[in-house]
């Protein structure tokens, strides 16, 4: 799981070009939209296609993507439960 | 019709270095292009979205940057933005593009698709509310002028930012959709305002309506001239003219 969640970080940087921070700077388990890291929608949407294209897992309603977009740790979860039963 | 008009601020960025009324900055040694800036050398705090920009939108907030850095007071919530863009979002449109392709369109491409995106980043972060206006094209960036000289006239502002942006990525310049693909990359913003005794350079700019008056042939010659004699603060007249208006910028401090 730690190694997932190090990938996600770094992912996360470069699938949004996040400028002027390092994978240590990210806390897994702070809030990825509005306060902690300050993503909004639109990043959010980058990640969806994220998991879908790097991890073949989607996240169908918005319910399900609330929890899994609330931490880093939460997307690696998700990903790593789905990946596991598919 | 004839009005004076202030000049307050300005700021920009070609492919020999960055422009401001601090005066003239060249690029370190490994940068050689304008979309080579980096968020440090135009902001001096952290700003996580400076990377996702397209190059238009970049290079349009950059060039902003460095014209609030000087004189921050000038910010104003009413200021108005004109964006005049040459090759408008074709590298935005081509990136989409080949996303679509690879089968997973990226949103976040997508939402750059649209010139006035540059407008949009620079009137968020610094809180410009006033109306604004974008133009696309060859003439664009002298055109924007006349844009934002009308909208002081008609009162529609009493104060404005005009970009001119010459953006687009070098893998793009032999796309048949480019045009006027041997012009630089470069971004110039200038701040002009109604407002006598503005807290920023407050330079005279006296101008005059004509329908008749021809387009500078070179606009981007134009736009580097100007801006060497803004470095410069050579007293004297630096003649203004586009499409629909003439001018000229007089470079003395108003007393």
């Amino acid at each position: 799981m730690d190694q997932l969640i190090e990938k996600l970080k770094t992912q996360l940087i470069t699938t949004l070009k996040l400028s002027d921070i390092q994978p240590a700077d990210i806390d897994p388990d702070a809030p990825l939209i509005g306060a902690g890291l300050g993503l909004d929608s639109i990043d959010t949407l980058e990640l969806l296609v994220l998991l879908e294209k790097e991890y073949r897992v989607t996240v169908p309603d918005v319910n399900i993507g609330r929890t899994v977009f609330s931490s880093v740790r939460s997307m690696a979860q998700y990903i790593s439960n789905h990946q596991a039963t598919s | 019709m004839s009005m004076t008009l202030y000049l307050d601020s300005f700021g920009g960025l070609d492919k020999k270095g960055l422009y401001s009324p601090a005066g003239f900055t060249p690029w370190d040694t490994h940068q050689t292009d304008a979309a080579d800036v980096r968020r440090d050398q135009v902001l001096d705090k952290p700003y996580i979205s400076f990377g996702k920009l397209s190059i238009a939108d970049k290079l349009a907030f950059a060039a902003a940057s460095l014209l609030f850095a000087h004189y921050p007071e000038c910010r104003d919530p009413s200021t108005g933005i004109v964006l005049g863009t040459v090759h408008g979002s074709l590298s935005t449109d081509l990136r989409y593009q080949e996303s679509l392709i690879s089968g997973f369109p990226s949103p976040a491409i997508f939402s750059a698709t649209l010139p006035s995106s540059a407008v949009s980043d620079v009137a968020i972060y610094y809180g410009l509310k006033g109306p604004n206006r974008v133009l696309c094209g060859e003439d664009s960036t002298i055109d924007a002028f006349d844009f934002g000289i009308g909208m002081l006239a008609h009162g529609k502002a009493d104060t404005v930012v005009v970009l001119a942006i010459n953006a687009l990525e070098a893998s793009d310049r032999s796309s048949p959709l480019a045009f006027a693909a041997d012009r630089d990359n470069s971004a110039f913003a200038f701040l002009l305002t109604t407002r006598k005794k503005g807290p920023g350079l407050n330079l005279k700019f006296g101008f005059s309506f004509s329908g008749t008056a021809p387009t500078p042939e070179k606009p981007d010659v134009y736009l580097n001239d100007l801006v060497r004699h803004l470095l410069e603060r050579k007293p004297g007249e630096i003649p203004f003219v586009s499409h629909h208006s003439q001018g000229s910028f007089l470079l003395a401090k108003d007393q």
